[in-house]
Order: C-alpha cells, then structure tokens, then sequence
C-alpha cells in the first residue's frame, strides 16, 4: 500500500505542472473519479500550511495543551523556557519600571511591613526579657545555673518560663530510619539528628519485638524529666517531636494532620526514597506548624525596686506637700501677727529663691518684727523684713509720744480721746507752757485739753513731785528665792526703777533743801529657825542696799535693816508658796526732812 | 545529600565495634549495644567527589544465646558482615546470618570484613577458605581494628556497591 500512495502522490504532484502531459484521457478521468476526495483534502492541507495566519491560529488552539503535556514530563520545557523568560522580564522591567513597581505593590508593602514588625518585635521582647530577669532574685538563680551548666541564659530563662515547647522534629523514613528533615527551635543544642533518628527506630523496632506487639503497633511517647518524645506513625514516614514541658493533646492532632498532608503531598518521594532526602525540604513548611511552644504568661509581679522608688517618691512628695503646707501655716501665722501688732503695716508679700520677702512700714514704738517672725518659726535666714519708719497714729503711740517729748510730772495724767490730748492731774506753770507749746506738734494730738489740769506754784509742784516719787518707790519690793540673799536676775528692772526714782528724789530734794533716806528692809519667810531668818533678812537688806549705792546712790542716804520674820513661825507650813514667796523680800521706806522749815513731807 | 543505612553484623566478639569505633561519629555509649541490641554511628564517605552519609547500625553479636534482630536489618542498604580471622567459627556464623538476612529482606550489598588481620600469628582462615568466598561472588576486605587497616576500603567498598544498586 505504502508504495503506491508514495507512486501517486508523485504523479499527482505532477498533473497540475503538466495537464498535456501524453497519457490516456481516459485514465485520466478515471483517476480523477478515484482520487478527487484525497486531492481536495491534500490541496486544503498545503493552503493551511502555506498561509501563516491560519498555521498560527491553528499552533495556538494546541500549544496550552502541548504545554500541560510537557509540563508533567521533566524540566525539558522550564530549561527551554527559563532564558527567554529571564530576558522577556528584564526587557519589562526596564522599559517599565512603575508598572512592575505597581504589580509588585500589594505584594511587597505586607512583607515589608511585616519583616519590620516581626524584628521590632522580637527587640522590644528581648529588651523586655532583659530587664524582667537582669535584677530579680529568680533572673540571678538562672544566672548562676547557666553558668553551672554551660547553656546561655537565654535558653535558661526560654526553659523555666516555657508551658511547652517543641524542641526538635524528625520526619523520619520509616523502613530505614533515616533521617527525613529535622526542624529544631531556635537556641536548642541538639545531638547529631541523623543518629537520633536511627537510634529512635531502633528503639521502636526493640519495643515491638521485645514486648511481641503488632507490626503496626508502635510506641506513641517516651518521657524522660520533663522531655517526652511524642512518635506519629505513617505508611512511609515517622513523626518524632522532642517536647519540654507539657504539651497539649492537640499538639498530638496537628503532628497526625501535617504526616497525612506530607503522605498525601510526597506520595511517590516517600515510596522511591532510596536516600536522598532532598524531596523532603518541601515538608518543612508544614512541619513548622508542629514547632509550637506555650510560654508562660509571667506574673505581673512588681519589681522590688519599683516598690522602693515608689516608696521614696510618695516620701518625697508627702515630705514636700508637709513642708509646703508647714511654710504656708508659719507665713500666715506671721502675716497675721504683724498685722494684728499695732505700729506695723505689711505692704507686700512676695516669695524669692525660697525666701519669704515682707515689705512695709513700722512704728520705732511697734514691737520688733524679727521677733515676731521668730515666735512664727522662720529661721532669720528664711525671711527678708524690708520695714521703712513712719509714726502711726494708733492712741498708745501718740500717747507714747507724748510722755517721751513732755516728760510728765508723776501728778500729770495723759489721755487721748479722738485726736484731743486730755491733761489731769496737776503741774507747775512752767510745764504748762511747755505743755502748751509742744502738744501741738505731736503727730496724732490735734487738740490739747488741759482744763482739768490744777496749776500749781512750782515749790508745791516740787513737793508733790517728790511725794509721788516717794509713793512710788515704797511701793516696790525686790523678791528672792528662799534661803538665798542673792539678787535675782528678774528683780535688777526694779533696782534700776529705784536707783532712777532715788536719784531723781535726791535731785528734787536738794533743790527744796530737804533730805532723803532711804530704809531698804530686808524680810524673811517663817520656815527655819528664827535667828537664820533675822540674818538672812539683814543680808538681802545689805544686798539690795549695796546694788542701790552701785547704781549711784549716796551710801550715806541708804540704811539697810533686817527685820527678820514679819509673822510669827507657828503655822508656817499651812501657808501656801505663793504667801511665802511674798513674804521673801526687801521694801523700801522713805523719809524726807525739811532742813529750813523743819516741815515733814512724809506720806 | 545522599544517606543510607547500613548495618555492622557478625559474631559474637568478632570486633564490630572496636572496628569501627576510631573511623565514625558516635554520639551513644556501648552500653546501648548490651541493652537495646544496637546502636547508632555515622559515617560519611567520600566518593567521586559526592559525599554520602552512613547511618551504621551496629547490631549486637549473634551467639549461641542471641540471634541478630531481623527487623533491625530492615531499610538497609547494605551491610558489613564481619568475621574474626582467627576463628574459623565466624565465618560459618556470618554465613547463618547472611542467610537469614536473605531470607528477611531479600539480596543486598555486602562486604565480608576478615577482621584481626594483625593476629597472624592465630590467623585461621586459608587462602583457600577466602578464595571459595570470592568464588561465590562475595567481597572480602581484610582489616584490623588495631592498624586501621582496611576499614575505610571496607565502607568504600560497600558504598560503591551500592550506589552501584541504585
């Protein structure tokens, strides 16, 4: 048959180039008549191959086919294609750039951003780690057991706050016990896995021997400490998870879904495995999902030393807040007292570098503001008292004032009523006058009223001067401790008193030719014998008589007498302290003599 | 990286472990040998330039008292049958052993390791004996735990065989 197509073929190549060719007419017809079909057939085949656009409609409705059919056979048509690809996409990429950039977008934005996060994330949790175990009493136990041991304190601290982890992962060929892949969690030390695994068959294969279990019956755990080992059987392959800590059962269920995957996905690689494990790194995604581990979710116990700070910051402020409200109290317990103080009025009131700044003005009269600031409990160096002078017109200054510039006789009574000055009493002319000259210049005496004023001549004046004197000085009485002749630092006011009023007497009675004496008597309490007491009253006599003459007066004006006791000793003890005390003195008694008229002015 | 399990077998004290012990890695004591009956080394042999690891099985010594486990031997691709020079004894045990590998897991590649071949003095096996071994198509490498000698030719010898298989 082959050669008589081939014989026709040839002749009907010929027959259109030739029709006269010599030849039966007949013949001819008749091969036409047999052959018309196949040569219309033949005649459509070469138009097709001869026109291109048909041929390429035509390559083009076969080539996705012919690609799928070529795919499944090698990498014959990736090598073939793989060169023109690489040049097809540089050739883009150059030409443009934006639009790969754009394609590439949705792709690369989420993996960079997630790469960031991820390294983000795992700094901030060392740093947090860090600082958790640097400084607690368990971080330094780690520490030491780190040292102890020769692992990194890393890996202490991943050990003792892990719930579980999944250390290592062997996929491991099952009729071999070679080693599939192994995963294994960051920072584990692991042993040479290709012989774990070995060793791990083994194991199993001596576990079903020795205990003549089914073939198909397997050891499922080993747990050693606090490490198990959990064993997921397949047809082909063997699943091993080194596990710390206690895992969940649904651990178990994760290992058996990622064997039946990886038996279903590697089918044919795990039936012709003959040692090349290379195959098998397509497993490793699904397998990570078996590395898991639970950490502990840590106490949020606070740091001792957060308490400590704490501590001193509450201090700090309640010491601040004490010392605040302290300062403020004193400032207002000054402010209230200078202002409540006669003579003195507070201006401003400023706080500078911690220092209490007072300006105003002050009375010479008004009592002294330091002092004031001192009872307050300011330090001197915690207040500044800027006080500028003026005379206030309060009643005691004016009055104040007035006694300084008129020198009053003892017989002259001042009072102030409004701004009207009122004189009583009675006063030579001559102080009148003077009275009446000086009064009105007085800041605060707008009137003097000095109708109630009797004007004597000035012996008279003299003479009363020096009764008044004379009341005044016998009124007094300088009082001591009991047993003691000594002068008490609290009576030398009262001597000085008397030495002014004594010398003052003199003066007046040299002027009107008299003599003064003074008897200092001195007085003893009734406890104790009688003649102690007489002596004692004669030397606080001498001692008070003695400070008299010191202070200036003539020793021959002064007569010291003892009087010993003034009340009988009975009873003595049925008196009060007070009554004793008063009783424990030396009194003054005056005696004034006219030299010229024999005139006695005593009282 | 290309990895196959290969299995150390012999009898009773003909030097397995000691053979091997200076050429492979090992991570586990001997003790696993009395206990569960086998232990695990590494080797990794270079071989035209491509390096394949062998996961050596070295099973416990068959004796009178104690049959080498066939399931161990299972997944092999080849295995060391080792026998002691200086007894004649091992030579007839290696041939049980091989029999009843055979019989368990089919034919595979062997090398027949003729070991202490530094007692020449005790030296027992005739060229005759080891020529009838060579005669039935079996490799022999004589070697000797003490020198050294011959060990590495051994698991040249039995990686090339089977590579040879694939």
């Amino acid at each position: 048959m082959g050669g008589v197509s081939e014989v026709d073929r040839d002749r009907t190549g010929l027959a259109p180039e030739d029709p006269d060719a010599p030849g039966d007419g007949q013949l001819e017809a008749l091969r036409r008549l047999l052959l018309e079909p196949e040569q219309a057939q033949i005649r459509s085949i070469l138009a097709r191959l001869d026109d291109p656009t048909q041929h390429a409609r035509e390559v083009g409705d076969i080539l996705p086919r012919a690609v799928f059919h070529a795919s499944g056979r090698g990498d014959e048509l990736e090598e073939a294609l793989t060169p023109t690809l690489e040049r097809s996409t540089h050739r883009a990429i150059r030409r443009d750039r934006q639009a790969f950039a754009e394609a590439l977008f949705p792709v690369m934005g989420p993996a960079i951003r997630r790469a960031i996060a991820e390294a983000l994330r795992s700094l901030i949790q060392g740093l947090n780690q860090a600082l958790e175990h640097s400084l607690s009493v368990r971080g330094l136990r780690w520490r030491v057991e780190a040292l102890r041991t020769g692992r990194s304190f890393g890996e202490i601290v991943l050990a003792k706050t892990l719930v579980y982890r999944v250390e290592q992962l062997f996929l491991i060929h099952r009729s071999s016990g070679l080693l599939l892949q192994h995963l294994i969690a960051p920072e584990v030390q692991a042993q040479d896995a290709d012989m774990v695994s070995g060793m791990l068959t083994a194991i199993q294969d001596f576990v079903r021997d020795s205990f003549q279990v089914g073939h198909e019956e397997t050891l499922a755990s080993v747990e050693v400490g606090d490490l198990q080992v959990w064993v997921e059987q397949g047809p082909h392959a063997v699943l091993a998870a080194a596990i710390r800590g206690d895992a969940p059962v649904e651990l178990r269920q994760t290992m058996r879904e990622a064997l039946e995957t990886l038996h279903l996905d590697l089918r044919d690689d795990l039936a012709s495995f003959d040692g090349d494990s290379a195959p098998f790194e397509a497993a490793r995604p699904l397998l990570e999902g078996c590395l898991q581990s639970q950490r502990e979710i840590p106490e949020k116990r606070t740091s001792p030393w957060l308490w400590l700070l704490l501590a001193l910051l509450i201090g700090w402020v309640a010491w601040w807040s004490i010392a605040g409200w302290q300062e403020h109290r004193r400032t207002r317990a000054l402010l209230r007292a200078l202002r409540a103080e006669p003579g003195i009025v507070v201006t401003e009131v400023l706080r500078e570098g911690g220092r209490l700044q007072l300006r105003g003005l002050r009375d010479p009269l008004a009592g002294d503001p330091a002092a004031l600031a001192a009872v307050a409990g300011f330090d001197a160096d915690r207040v500044a008292l800027h006080f500028a002078p003026y005379h206030a017109l309060h009643p005691p200054f004016v009055l104040a004032r007035a006694r300084t510039a008129l020198h009053p006789p003892p017989q002259v009574h001042l009072e102030l009523d409004g701004g009207r000055l009122l004189v009583s009493g009675s006063a030579s002319e001559r102080w009148l006058a003077r009275l009446r000259d000086v009064a009105p210049l007085l800041a605060g005496v707008d009137a003097v009223d000095d109708a109630a004023l009797e004007v004597v001549d000035e012996a008279t004046a003299v003479d009363r001067l020096m009764v008044g004197l004379a009341d005044r000085i016998a009124s007094r009485t300088v009082r001591f401790a009991t047993g003691s002749a000594a002068i008490a630092a609290t009576e030398t006011a009262t001597i000085d008193e008397t030495v002014a009023d004594v010398t003052e007497l003199v003066r007046l009675a040299e002027e009107r030719f008299a003599v003064v004496r003074i008897e200092v008597e001195g007085h003893a309490d009734p406890t104790g014998p009688p003649e102690l007491n007489i002596r004692l009253s004669r030397d606080r006599a001498a001692a008070v008589a003695g400070a008299l003459v010191e202070g200036g007066v003539p020793s021959s004006l002064v007569a010291p007498v003892g009087r010993g006791t003034l009340l009988p000793s009975e009873g003595a003890e049925a008196r009060d302290g007070q009554q004793l005390q008063e009783l424990r003195k030396v009194s003054f008694s005056v005696d004034i003599r006219r030299l010229r008229d024999k005139e006695q002015a005593t009282p | 990286m290309i990895q196959k399990k290969i299995c150390m077998v012999g009898a009773f004290a003909v030097g397995k472990t000691s053979l091997v012990s200076r050429f492979v890695t090992s991570v586990f004591s001997e003790r696993y040998l009395s206990t569960v009956g086998v232990k695990i080394d590494k080797k990794v042999v270079e071989l035209d330039g491509a390096e394949v690891i062998l996961v050596l099985w070295d099973l416990a010594g068959e004796d009178e008292f104690q049959a080498v486990q066939a399931s161990y031997i299972r997944g092999s691709s080849g295995y060391l049958l080792v026998v002691d020079g200086t007894r004649q004894s091992t030579l007839d045990t290696a041939a049980t052993i091989r029999e009843r590998i055979v019989e368990e897991v089919g034919e595979l590649p062997f090398v027949v390791v003729l070991n202490k071949s530094d007692l020449t003095e005790e030296w027992e096996l005739g060229e005759e004996a080891i020529a009838k071994l060579t005669a039935r198509g079996w490799t022999t490498v004589r070697t000797s735990a003490k020198t050294g000698a011959g060990v590495e030719e051994a698991f040249r010898l039995l990686t090339r065989a089977i590579l040879a298989e694939d």
